[in-house]
């Protein structure tokens, strides 16, 4: 959603103008309904938040690192690179199809499963790529099968599916389950890409 | 130099209103870690989308986007709420790249981009100078995403400078037909007014309205009632009662502005002595709630009103009906009190906030309000900049006391695994399971061959059933007496490593650090909005006291008047006698 809106000065001429529009009749908006000495310390309590953010922003910063730090331990405490494989999922336009979800199986065991938002969709479509499933697994031949299902060309469910037998040797391994449009099929393609 | 920077900008506005752009919409996906980081931002969640970023940066894997990935980061760095992180990674990127004899590989892509939201940083902040120099750096193409908000933030930094010429010419050009078109005008047309520049401000606060006529969204017709409103103060200031009421009738009866519209009708009619056309007015506003500090006015005025016309057993109904709403509204202040007081409160305004900000903009600026969702004794104040910082950064602080709360589970479990693999794989545990597999291989050796044995003494028939399960069998044994030899020669078994175990207890360290910080920083920013809030309750209930007062007043002056007219009648009665 786009949002638009009145400058700072222009929305304060509006309020002060506004406001003055009674107080041109009556004398009640003159009135201060409050006490000064309370509405001192909220004004005062207010300005102490700029004080306060660059302390937040430090604070935010920190916990960023902290975060980034605790990953890459995780990740080599339970992912050591030399077993570690990564399936991620992309979508190259998805004007032929629309996703709904996925489901992989490894050595035909269900290992992992989404189904997407619109938002998901949406930041798929504009090139994000999503890290669907990240595991460990034994050196060697591994066969891995991806089902897509959403609707296809002219509103109608659609499910396909993709596999790829594939060698998983020393270091990480990336998989990604790639949808593309076929513009010649005027229909999506599906495929499993190594890396 | 100001002169300059606005000849800049204009000339800046007039080239891109002609120019092709040609930049296409689409990041192109070159490298799936930066993928997965834009999946991130995407979506909004700037905060998983930069430990993504500063993970993939650690581990060197963005090497095909650098450049775009330094400005996400920056786009990132700012959208989550570190403004000034945001200004140094721009004017890394910016520094020396800037300069025509460096070649640094940095597309005009990505330098115009990364100048323009500098630009706008600075605008939010304030530094108007400072954002309109950094905007006259921008060279050749614009980047077609940000093509039309450059020239939407260069009209306005003109507006700030007071550039209005430039504005018009603007509004006349480039802007014209730009969603952003009407609320430059109305930009336009305060400005006008804030100078004492009325009939400028006039004609513009008209295109608004007519803007809004053509364009009969809900968005546009709410800015037209805020110029029709405009308009009327312009003539009250004037003395022209008539041409102010004039222009409130046509502000709607509904919506977040109809309140204030509908008491300033009201009070132009008394004052043109129209109060038949007042009352009306008055009473559609009697039937709102309480919380409004118009229709608490209201309720008053309104039996003054029939007071004045000589109904006074109307008015004392009125006031009546007047004192007992207002005795709800002390009590629902109460209640609202007691709400704000309870320990979970900031977090339910938190977690709203969403429902009162638009959620696509690069650096927070003024909120914008959903009116049915707010507290109704709060609405002013939520629509003040630095109480929606408060909540902004409250709702950032809950998020990363979550995240940490999240390690501190992830943590233990960190800690189980680590001991489990000291136990499991310890030198004397390794020998003693290969001392029971060799005593389980000599005992099923012996086995199998007995039951060889035993298979030579049965028929040839039977002794040919047997012969396939005693290969299978035999094939297993072998199996297993492979993996035995491999286990046999793991000369010391696999720990983590003490540099491994040392950082993994810092980390754990700075989990609970970061989570007192982070605990401390949020009982301050609590405490800030409960005296704020609380500060705006004491207000509500002084003027509500006050009219509640008012209302009283003129309930015993009715009856005083009712006694006087009854002694009155009973002495004239007497009389005659």
């Amino acid at each position: 959603m786009t949002s638009f809106r009145l400058t700072n000065s222009c929305i304060s001429v509006l309020f002060y103008l506004i406001i003055s529009i009674n107080s041109a009749y009556a004398n009640d908006q003159t009135i201060d309904f409050s006490e000064q000495g309370k509405q001192k310390t909220a004004e005062y309590a207010l300005s102490n938040v700029k004080a306060l953010s660059k302390e937040i922003q430090g604070l935010k910063k920190s916990v960023v690192d902290l975060n980034k730090d605790l990953q890459l331990m995780e990740e080599e405490l339970l992912f050591p690179s030399s077993t570690q494989l990564s399936i991620f999922v992309s979508l190259d336009i998805g004007q032929f199809f629309t996703l709904e979800s996925v489901k992989v199986k490894i050595n035909g065991k269900q290992v992992a499963s989404h189904l997407y938002s619109e938002k998901q969709r949406q930041a798929l479509a504009r090139g994000g790529v999503q890290r669907l499933y990240l595991t460990n697994l034994n050196l060697g031949k591994h066969k891995i099968v991806a089902f897509f299902t959403g609707i296809g060309p002219n509103g109608r469910p659609y499910k396909r599916a993709s596999e790829l037998e594939f060698q998983k040797s020393k270091g990480s391994q990336f998989l990604e389950l790639a949808i593309v449009d076929d513009r010649a099929k005027q229909e999506a393609k599906f495929t499993i890409k190594q890396w | 130099m100001r002169n300059t920077t606005q000849l800049l900008i204009t000339l800046v506005l007039v080239f891109f209103g002609f120019e092709k752009v040609t930049a296409s919409e689409n990041e192109s996906l070159r490298d799936l870690k930066y993928g997965t980081i834009l999946f991130d931002y995407y979506q909004q969640n700037y905060f998983s989308a930069l430990i993504g970023h500063e993970v993939a940066s650690s581990r060197k894997e963005l090497t095909h986007q650098i450049n775009e990935a330094k400005l996400l980061q920056g786009g990132m760095t700012l959208s989550y709420g570190l403004p000034d992180e945001a200004e140094k990674i721009f004017q890394q990127l910016l520094v020396n790249k800037d300069d025509a004899n460096n070649d640094s590989g940095i597309s005009d892509e990505v330098k115009n981009k990364a100048w323009f939201y500098l630009a706008k940083m600075y605008y939010h902040k304030g530094e108007d100078n400072k954002a309109a120099a950094t905007l006259a750096r921008i060279q050749g193409d614009i980047p077609d995403e940000i093509h039309k908000e450059f020239n939407y933030l260069a009209t306005l930094i003109n507006i700030r400078n007071t550039h209005l010429d430039s504005v018009e010419q603007a509004l006349g050009g480039v802007m014209q037909g730009s969603i952003y078109e009407p609320y430059l005008i109305f930009n336009l047309a305060a400005s006008f007014l804030a100078r004492g520049d009325k009939d400028n401000a006039r004609t513009n606060f008209a295109r608004v309205i007519v803007y809004g006529q053509a364009h009969p969204q809900d968005e546009y017709l709410v800015l037209a009632d805020r110029a029709k409103q405009a308009l009327a103060h312009i003539e009250v200031e004037d003395g022209d009662l008539l041409g102010a009421w004039l222009h409130l009738q046509n502000v709607r009866t509904t919506g977040l502005y109809s309140n204030r519209a509908l008491l300033s009708y009201g009070w132009t009619a008394i004052k043109l002595e129209r109060y038949d056309v007042a009352i009306p007015a008055l009473r559609a506003l009697d039937q709102r709630s309480i919380s409004i500090a118009e229709v608490q006015e209201a309720k008053v005025l309104l039996a003054h009103l029939y007071e004045q016309q000589g109904a006074p057993r109307t008015a004392l109904k009125q006031y009546l009906l007047a004192e007992r709403a207002f005795a709800e509204g002390i009590k629902s202040i109460e209640s609202a009190r007691r709400i704000i007081d309870g320990q979970k409160i900031p977090e339910e305004f938190v977690i709203n906030l969403d429902a009162m900000m638009d959620e696509t903009d690069w650096y927070g600026s003024e909120p914008s309000l959903d009116y049915n969702k707010l507290t109704p004794f709060l609405i002013e104040l939520m629509s003040s900049n630095a109480f929606h910082t408060v909540l902004k950064e409250l709702r950032d602080l809950y998020a990363l006391r979550e995240n940490l709360d999240y390690w501190a589970r992830q943590a233990q479990e960190h800690r189980l695994i680590i001991d489990h693999r000291q136990q499991g794989w310890s030198s004397d545990g390794l020998k003693k399971f290969i001392a029971d597999t060799e005593n389980q291989k000599t005992q099923m050796e012996i086995q199998i061959s007995e039951l060889g044995l035993h298979a030579k003494t049965l028929s040839v028939k039977e002794q040919y059933r047997f012969a396939p399960l005693l290969d299978s069998m035999a094939v297993d044994f072998e199996f297993l007496e492979k993996n035995l030899n491999k286990v046999k020669k793991i000369e010391k078994p696999y720990q983590e490593s003490e540099k491994n175990l040392r950082w993994m207890a810092q980390l754990h360290e700075r989990i609970q650090q970061q989570l007192v910080n982070t605990d401390k920083m949020i009982k301050k920013l609590e405490s800030i909005m409960r005296i704020v809030v609380n500060a705006e309750l004491d207000k509500h209930e002084e003027r509500m006291k006050y009219y509640w007062a008012q209302a009283r007043l003129g309930k015993a002056r009715l009856y005083d008047k009712t006694l006087n007219t009854l002694e009155e009648d009973a002495l004239k009665q007497v009389a005659p006698q």
